[in-house]
């Protein structure tokens, strides 16, 4: 399908008259004019030509009816492959539609017939989707008009898809029989778990999970139970067994039977214990006075032998006691020997240190004259060099030419000397040439010119030739005079040079600065020398000496031998150590003797009173073999007592029953008796606690819930298992048909995308647009891995997306033979100058078969467009009702 | 399982005693023998056991001789105890292997389990247990005469034991289902069973022997109240899978009663496949209790199944995917399950899709 012409008449502002534009052809045709030119009532036209019924009165018929009223009409000339047809369309009085073909000026189809004939150009058959294709101004997405528009729009492009996939988008997608399957799935699955695989809360299959969780705890908590019981039940049987042989009559009997036994073995073994123990009482006595009788006779003879004893120990202490009185008198002399010695000694000591601490004085003495003489000699030394330094820097600075004036003068000289020379060169100078034998003389200046003698002439020389004439020679003017007067310049510099320094000439000056050279050399000499002897300055020096010489005044001069001093002082210090040593050894040694001396004598005392005592206790000594006779007899009567008493005591012993093991016994079979009596009463009451705890638990039917629970917790897994087959049959269908579906996706999206990937790739590098599965238009753009939703992209983005994405659709269904114009009024408002030229070039490059016509006001702008430019034209129709 | 058929399970079991009384009532019947396992635990609640007891008491023209089985032997003194302390004076609870005379021609011999496992035939002794002349011998045993452990150490009953011990008769438990080791002896089955296992209803024996010596006439009473069935349905692909559930279901009746396991096995295609699941939910509430297991039902590919859910485009894709997922030898046993499952479930949303 393809426009060729519009025509209006009577249509808003163009009220009773026509216009048209005529000759679209293929490609681009552009119309741009100003605002309020009629671009928009064209394209408002056309779209109430192709889908405003000719008997209807809507807002947009209405809108095209001028403010005078009238009849509005329409027609354009449209090609298809049928041929080319003129369809018009009159609305309000008169209404009519009429479609008529242009070849044969045939009525083709008139009032409804021209509306159904316009209808399956627009919406369906050969003529393919109007409202795919326009774009209005402004328009930035595919969601403008109405609900039934967009459905439209929407089927139109599920169309071309399909048309192109060949195959129905429907059956390709599955589609809404998809959609409804896996709503389904999406159901049953959001009513079992969550996004994330978790049991949903409240859910069948939470709930379940929890009810097994619930009953696993509560089956543990039974198995518990019940083991609990079972276990109660073991040990009440067990201890039920071990009371009934505790209990048993005959054992009791028995058990009671062998405690009276070992009870009286007991008391007969204690008997026998006590008299065992009388016995030993009694041979203990008896042990006891036979140890007092042997005992008293051992110490009467003891005390004889000790009587003996203590008599020779007497007699021998008191030997000792003279020969330790004889020593002590001895060390008493000796000692006081040593002490003489001793002060001896220390006098001598005295004495010598005396003399080696005067002879060290005198050496001293003697060596700080000499000092002072010394320093004194250098006082001296140091005083004349000062004396010299005075004069020789008076003279100095008498003579003190510096070197300087000295080359000054040398200079000055040396100028003079040049000039002088430099003068005499130039200067007219006369000869004297005596001729042989001459008589006279030539007298210049008051002497006589020599032979051959040149006088110079600087200015005036007179020349005497006595008796003959008087010649003046003169230099005459020039360069000549000039370097005269430098040299009186330069010699009266020199003379006042050499005036400053009170000499006549330069050699004088030279001897001057010879000589105070010279003096400047002695001069530094004397410094050297001054700085040689008194290094501090004369004035330290002078003060050193004195200080010395203060030390030493007073002393008189004495002449000591210091080395023989200080041997004699170690003479006597060896001899005062000596004897020191000697006093110290003799008073030890006195001390020694008179403790010997009274341990010696405290001996005697002790053995004369030891002899005393014995003595005392002995007795008189005629009675004293009589009381040995008698303590002899008691000692053996006491012997005799003890062995009976002996004899007596192992008897007893040897007949004596264990009264360990009887205690041993008598304790085992009491503590048997008690025990299990003791036993008894507990098991007793273990068994009725185990009792009431069997009971309760029997009562609570612990068991039989226990079987109860656990077939209720296999039903529950089994409730679980079957949910999770559920959710994995479900999650594998689903898996199935979303993969299906997006393999399908790929199959019917493939060919807009591969229409549109390049048109957007002129606008935007690297972008790539997704397409919502349900409306077919762009959902969002992705861009350096960003993916924009379409509806946050700016205007001009959107807007430059909404045409591509037209002109991409449009592309698909001239592919498929089914061309349509592409129409944009005022498009492209919100683009910018760069884009809306990429925009250009995207038209023209969709436009190699098919029809675009762009309406535009921004004539400037769309200058660069290129294309067909299309023009509105008068028109008058045929059959027109003002 | 419902609260309220749990709560119906266990009345029934309670009120097995009762019919148990009115078969024996009907049938002219003095003595029932119970063969053990009276309770399922060592520790019953008093309660439990006080109403058996008293249910045992409401005919007193009926004696109830009882002994004790291995889930709950003599260990359990508490429950003998109690038995022994509250039986009515028509309920005697045998706990000692020796002849108690039912009248002056009949000797019953007991074999009371003193533990849950002996370890040796309890039977043994009646066969040197004496008996007045011309009693009839009648031996009352709680036990296995096969052993169905891999080890084979258990020591059983003696299969032949009644001949061992000249019994005219020997009454066993434990198995619950009805048995008949010989023409002697025979296992009577549980009154009224409380799982799948057996496939039989609740039963009992009325035996009479008229001499020592006689074949005894057993003749078995159902005193169950609910079945527990357990039903597999082998299904061929070309077969109306609905149709043969019902086939396989009729004659059962009292369903009220009727606790079914119904496995599904074979091959169907979807649309079989979902007929039979949809047949299997439409009979459920006719049962006490009904599970339906197709998990053993390999999906029998139709072509036709695939294109009722679409002949081309994504919803056929994914059909195929999960159809050679189902059937690819690669796939594992828990994965190809699942997929053959997702398609099932693909194939019936397919068809209730309202548009």
């Amino acid at each position: 399908m393809k426009i060729r012409a519009i025509r209006l008449w009577n249509v808003r502002r163009f009220a009773n008259r026509g216009v048209a534009i005529e000759t679209v052809g293929d490609g681009v045709n552009v119309l741009t004019a100003e605002n309020e030119q009629g671009k928009s009532t064209f394209f408002d036209a056309l779209h109430a030509l192709l889908f405003q019924p000719h008997t209807g009165r809507p807002k947009a018929v209405q809108m095209l009816r001028p403010y005078s009223g009238g009849s509005p009409r329409i027609e354009a000339d449209i090609e298809t492959e049928a041929g080319t047809f003129r369809v018009a369309k009159q609305f309000f009085a008169r209404s009519e539609a009429t479609v008529t073909d242009l070849a044969t000026k045939r009525l083709v189809a008139q009032a409804d017939q021209a509306e159904t004939w316009i209808e399956e150009l627009t919406r369906g058959g050969a003529s393919g989707p109007t409202g795919l294709l326009w774009v209005r101004q402004g328009i930035t997405d595919f969601e403008s008009g109405g609900k039934v528009q967009q459905d439209q729009e929407s089927e139109v492009r599920r169309d071309a898809l399909s048309s192109v996939a060949g195959e129905e988008i429907e059956a390709l997608t599955g589609g809404r029989r998809m959609a409804w399957i896996i709503g389904k799935c999406d159901d049953a699955l959001e009513a079992l778990v969550t996004s994330t695989g978790q049991a949903r809360k409240g859910g069948p299959y939470a709930e379940a999970k929890e009810e097994l969780q619930a009953l696993r705890d509560l089956e543990a908590n039974q198995i518990e139970l019940v083991a609990s019981l079972r276990d109660a039940l073991d040990q009440r049987r067990q201890k039920r067994a071990k009371l009934d042989e505790i209990m048993d009559a005959g054992a009791i009997e028995e058990r009671r039977r062998e405690k009276r036994r070992t009870a009286e073995a007991l008391e007969q073994a204690r008997s026998h214990a006590s008299q065992i123990a009388e016995a030993g009482r009694q041979r203990d006595f008896e042990a006891e006075r036979h140890e007092l009788a042997l005992g008293n006779l051992n110490r009467y003879q003891e005390a004889l032998g000790t009587a003996e004893t203590a008599a020779r120990r007497l007699a021998a202490s008191e030997e000792a006691q003279g020969k330790s009185a004889a020593a002590l008198a001895f060390a008493q002399q000796a000692e006081e020997d040593a002490v003489r010695a001793l002060d001896r000694a220390e006098a001598a000591h005295t004495k010598a240190r005396d003399r080696h601490r005067r002879a060290e004085a005198a050496g001293f003495a003697a060596e700080a004259r000499k000092q002072v003489d010394a320093i004194r000699g250098r006082l001296s030394k140091a005083e004349q060099c000062q004396d010299s330094i005075e004069i020789l820097t008076a003279q100095g600075q008498a003579l003190e030419v510096p070197e300087r004036a000295l080359a000054d003068a040398e200079t000055l000289a040396g100028d003079v000397s040049g000039l002088r020379t430099k003068l005499d060169a130039a200067a007219a100078s006369v000869t004297v040439t005596y001729v042989e034998n001459a008589s006279g003389a030539v007298l210049t200046e008051g002497g006589r010119a020599e032979d051959g003698e040149s006088f110079p002439v600087a200015s005036i020389r007179r020349f005497e030739v006595p008796g003959i004439a008087s010649l003046t020679v003169r230099a005459g003017a020039g360069d000549h005079a000039a370097v005269a007067e430098s040299l009186r310049a330069k010699q009266k510099a020199l003379a006042e040079h050499l005036a400053a320094f009170a000499v006549d000439d330069l050699a004088a000056l030279r001897d001057r600065f010879r000589r105070f050279r010279e003096l400047c050399d002695s001069l530094k000499l004397a410094r050297a020398e001054l700085a040689t002897v008194a290094p501090d300055g004369v004035e330290a020096l002078r003060i050193e000496a004195n200080r010395i010489a203060g030390l030493i005044e007073g002393q008189a001069l004495e002449t000591l031998d210091i080395d023989q001093a200080a041997r004699d002082l170690a003479q006597a210090v060896e001899h005062l150590s000596e004897a020191r040593g000697i006093a110290e050894a003799a008073r030890l040694h006195l001390a020694d003797k008179r403790e010997s001396a009274a341990l010696d004598r405290q001996a005697v005392t002790h053995q004369r009173e030891n002899l005393a005592a014995v003595e005392h206790r002995l007795g008189p000594r005629e009675q004293r073999d009589a009381v040995v006779s008698r303590l002899v007899t008691a000692e053996a009567e006491a012997k005799t007592a003890l062995a009976h008493a002996e004899e007596r005591l192992a008897a007893l012993k040897a007949e004596a029953p264990n009264l360990e093991n009887a205690e041993a016994a008598a304790r085992l079979a009491a503590s048997v008796l008690e025990n299990s009596e003791a036993m008894a009463r507990d098991l007793n009451l273990e068994i009725n606690t185990l009792t009431g705890l069997i009971q309760a638990r029997s009562d609570d039917a612990v068991e039989e819930k226990l079987a109860e629970t656990q077939d209720r917790r296999v039903a529950a897994e089994a409730r679980v298992a079957a949910l999770e087959t559920e959710i994995a049959v479900l999650k594998r269908l689903k898996l199935a048909l979303n993969e299906a579906r997006a393999s399908a996706r790929e199959q019917y999206l493939g060919p807009v995308m591969e229409e549109l990937r390049p048109l957007v790739s002129l606008v935007v590098d690297d972008a790539t647009i997704t397409f919502d599965e349900n409306t077919l238009v762009p959902r969002s753009l992705e861009r350096g891995g960003q993916d924009e939703d379409v509806s946050v992209l700016s205007g001009g983005m959107r807007e430059q997306l909404t045409v591509l994405t037209r002109l991409a659709f449009a592309r698909l269904l001239a592919r498929v033979g089914r061309p349509v114009p592409v129409i944009l009024d005022d498009a492209l408002v919100y683009s910018d100058d760069d884009r809306i030229e990429k925009m250009f070039l995207a038209l023209h490059r969709q436009a190699r078969d098919l029809q675009i016509i762009v309406f535009s006001c921004r004539q400037r702008a769309f200058q660069r467009l290129g294309g067909q430019s299309l023009r509105m034209v008068e028109w008058t129709p045929d059959r027109a009702d003002p | 399982m419902p609260e309220e058929l749990r709560g119906r399970l266990t009345e029934a079991r309670h009120g097995v005693i009762g019919r148990l009384r009115s078969t024996a009532r009907e049938a002219g019947v003095s003595a029932v023998l119970v063969a053990g396992d009276i309770f399922d635990t060592e520790t019953p609640s008093r309660a439990t056991v006080r109403q058996a007891l008293q249910a045992m008491a409401e005919d007193p023209a009926i004696r109830w001789y009882l002994i004790p089985g291995n889930h709950d032997s003599l260990q359990a003194e508490e429950l003998w105890r109690q038995i022994s302390g509250e039986s009515p004076g028509n309920v005697t609870p045998l706990q000692v292997a020796a002849p108690v005379a039912l009248d002056p021609q009949a000797m019953l011999l007991p074999a009371p389990c003193p533990v849950r496992r002996p370890g040796r035939d309890l039977t043994e002794w009646m066969s040197d247990a004496a008996s007045p002349d011309g009693a009839v011998r009648i031996g009352l045993a709680h036990g296995a005469v096969r052993d169905f452990g891999e080890d084979g150490a258990r020591v059983t009953i003696a299969p032949d034991r009644a001949m061992l011990s000249n019994l005219d008769y020997l009454a066993l438990g434990d198995w619950h289902g009805q048995l008949r080791v010989n023409e002697r002896t025979w296992y009577s089955g549980t009154p009224e069973p409380d799982r799948f296992k057996h496939d039989m209803p609740g039963q009992a024996l009325v035996v009479e022997i008229e001499a020592p010596g006689a074949a005894p006439k057993v003749t078995p009473v159902r005193t169950g109240q609910f079945l527990w069935q357990s039903l597999t349905l082998d299904v061929l692909a070309d077969e109306d899978p609905a149709e043969r559930l019902k086939q396989s279901l009729d004659g059962l009746d009292d369903r009220r009663n009727l606790l079914v396991r119904f496995a599904a096995i074979g091959r169907a295609g979807l649309e079989s496949r979902a007929a039979l699941a949809e047949a299997a939910e439409d009979i459920r509430p006719d049962f006490a209790l009904m599970t339906y297991d197709d998990g053993g039902l390999a999906i029998d590919h139709n072509p036709g199944d695939l294109d009722a859910i679409a002949q081309t485009g994504a919803l056929r894709q994914a059909a195929d995917a999960l159809l050679y997922e189902a059937q690819s030898a690669e796939t594992s046993g828990e994965d190809a399950r699942i997929a053959e499952k997702a398609l099932a479930r693909l194939y019936s949303l397919s068809l209730d899709y309202p548009g």
